[in-house]
């Protein structure tokens, strides 16, 4: 279905801006494994010279970024440094399969917990932080199929920093100060509806507090 | 956003929604695909026993050549008949691509006005309009790009598909703003060539500059020359039903509450000045749309 090709060509191109950047150059042979017409062969070249062609790649990565920064806002203030690179490298490999974009947020997951497991993201503070997001999806996912407005779900999460100075400023989207000293917090993270509370459980003879999550 | 439609939606006279981000999708084919995720069910129908809820679907990809999704169509169908939907509608567009395995672009793409993408959704379309009382619509694309040697002008296309498969406009007038000011043709041109009896519905919604292109971000209020589209617009769309104000949900704290229902109560005010249809109700905002439509 020669229609059908031709929109498998535009999606790929528009989904891989360096391809689309090379057929521009003159590299034609980014449409090689697309048996297309002539006029379907000369439109794909006539689009991707066109400067909207470059908007249409912004916009698509923008909608995909916008699935895991919704999950993972904290933990991509975090990775500002090297995020560019690590959603180039994510997503040379990764198409998204639906229109929910369903997929993004657990590709992103598992590509830091692969590098972060290989000692290449050495990010200050990072595992701790992604642990408690990995912790709030599931919750909020477990929260989406679960009747009730007064619905109420809880997780164990360690912090190695304390959540008081960590959470706040990064519930901001701004870093958290460098250097806290370390330490071992055992917090519960309960969700209420759609509100997070995390409870740092009490140290030895001392009573538990809720922070912000 | 929910408290928000919950306390304002006696100030709609509809409610426009995007039923895909209140249900969970698994794969074609899945057992028990669908799932519709309790909360915004009830919201749905409780919102349904006040006022219209129309459903304005992203997932249908109505124009992907290798796919027509019945599943999706009978699950949106399904849901239109349970809250009593006047009407449903999507997009002129495409993302879905593959057989087997499923590629989304994360972006609706236009299609080409060509007879071959004519013929192609005149069946589609029908499987919409069978339903008695129950208007299908298509909604004019976005579009960053132009194709070469179409066939067809946008118009041309959108009134001969009406003509032949019996579907509805969805006149997207923030679209039609962006298009014009990114490819520098007359919208009035546009909207004296569309044949305005087939518009149902009006989008009207804000947006952003970026990268040297206007873009159809659903941030903000209404821009002016919008306003002024639609006040062309509205004493000659005979058939008109509604005016519906978009915003993405990360405008809400720019906008603020009163900022939002300011918007329709400006859209509300043109219609009844200016409407030329007896049947025409106003408008509603509660659109709350994710990224690629």
């Amino acid at each position: 279905m020669s229609l059908g090709t031709f929109q498998r060509a535009l999606v790929d191109l528009t989904l891989a801006p360096r391809k689309a950047r090379a057929l521009r150059d003159g590299d034609e042979s980014a449409l090689a494994d697309y048996p297309l017409t002539g006029r379907e062969r000369d439109r794909i070249l006539d689009i991707v010279r066109q400067p909207g062609m470059s908007v249409n790649c912004s916009l698509a990565r923008g909608n995909r970024f916008e699935v895991i920064a919704e999950t993972f806002p904290m933990t991509c203030v975090l990775l500002e440094p090297v995020l560019r690179e690590l959603l180039d490298e994510l997503w040379q490999d990764y198409l998204p399969a639906n229109y929910q974009l369903t997929g993004e947020e657990t590709a992103f997951a598992a590509i830091v917990r692969r590098k972060t497991a290989a000692g290449e993201l050495p990010i200050e503070y990072l595992d701790e932080i992604f642990a408690y997001e990995v912790a709030c999806r599931e919750m909020t996912q477990r929260m989406r199929i679960q009747p009730g407005p007064d619905a109420m779900i809880e997780a164990a999460v360690e912090f190695q920093h304390s959540p008081d100075e960590l959470l706040p400023p990064l519930s901001r989207l701004t870093a958290p100060p460098a250097g806290l000293p370390r330490g071992s917090y055992p917090a519960r993270v309960i969700l209420r509806g759609e509100r997070f509370e995390v409870e740092i459980l009490p140290a030895p003879g001392t009573s538990a507090r809720h922070s912000t999550g | 956003m929910r408290s928000f439609v919950e306390r304002s939606l006696h100030r709609l006279d509809y409610m426009a929604v995007i039923p895909d981000r209140g249900w969970i999708d698994r794969v074609p084919g899945a057992p028990q695909r669908f799932q519709m995720l309790p909360g915004a069910a009830a919201f749905l129908e409780e919102a349904a026993c006040e006022r219209p809820v129309v459903l304005h679907g992203i997932g249908l990809s109505i124009c992907s050549a290798e796919i027509f999704d019945e599943e999706y169509a009978r699950n949106l169908a399904g849901w239109a008949d349970r809250l009593n939907s006047p009407w449903i509608s999507d997009h002129l567009s495409f993302s879905r691509v593959g057989t087997g395995h499923e590629v989304n672009a994360a972006i609706t793409l236009p299609v080409p006005y060509d007879r071959e993408v004519l013929d192609l959704l005149i069946p589609r379309v029908r499987f919409f309009t069978g339903t008695p009382g129950r208007a299908f619509l298509l909604e004019n694309n976005v579009y960053y790009f132009r194709y070469p040697g179409q066939d067809f002008t946008e118009e041309e296309f959108l009134n001969a598909l009406c003509r032949r498969s019996g579907c509805g406009v969805l006149l997207d007038l923030h679209n039609l703003y962006t298009n014009s000011v990114n490819h520098g043709f007359s919208a009035t041109d546009y909207l004296n060539n569309l044949d305005l009896a087939h518009v149902s519905e009006i989008h009207i919604a804000g947006g952003v500059s970026m990268m040297g292109f206007h873009t159809d971000s659903h941030t903000g209020p209404v821009l002016e020359a919008v306003w002024r589209l639609l006040e062309y617009t509205v004493p000659l769309a005979k058939n008109l039903r509604g005016v519906t104000f978009e915003f993405h949900e990360s405008s809400f704290g720019l906008l603020g509450e009163s900022g939002i229902l300011e918007q329709i109560d400006r859209a509300r005010s043109i219609v009844n000045r200016l409407g030329a249809s007896a049947n025409a109700v106003s408008h509603v905002a509660g659109n709350i749309s994710a990224g690629p439509c």
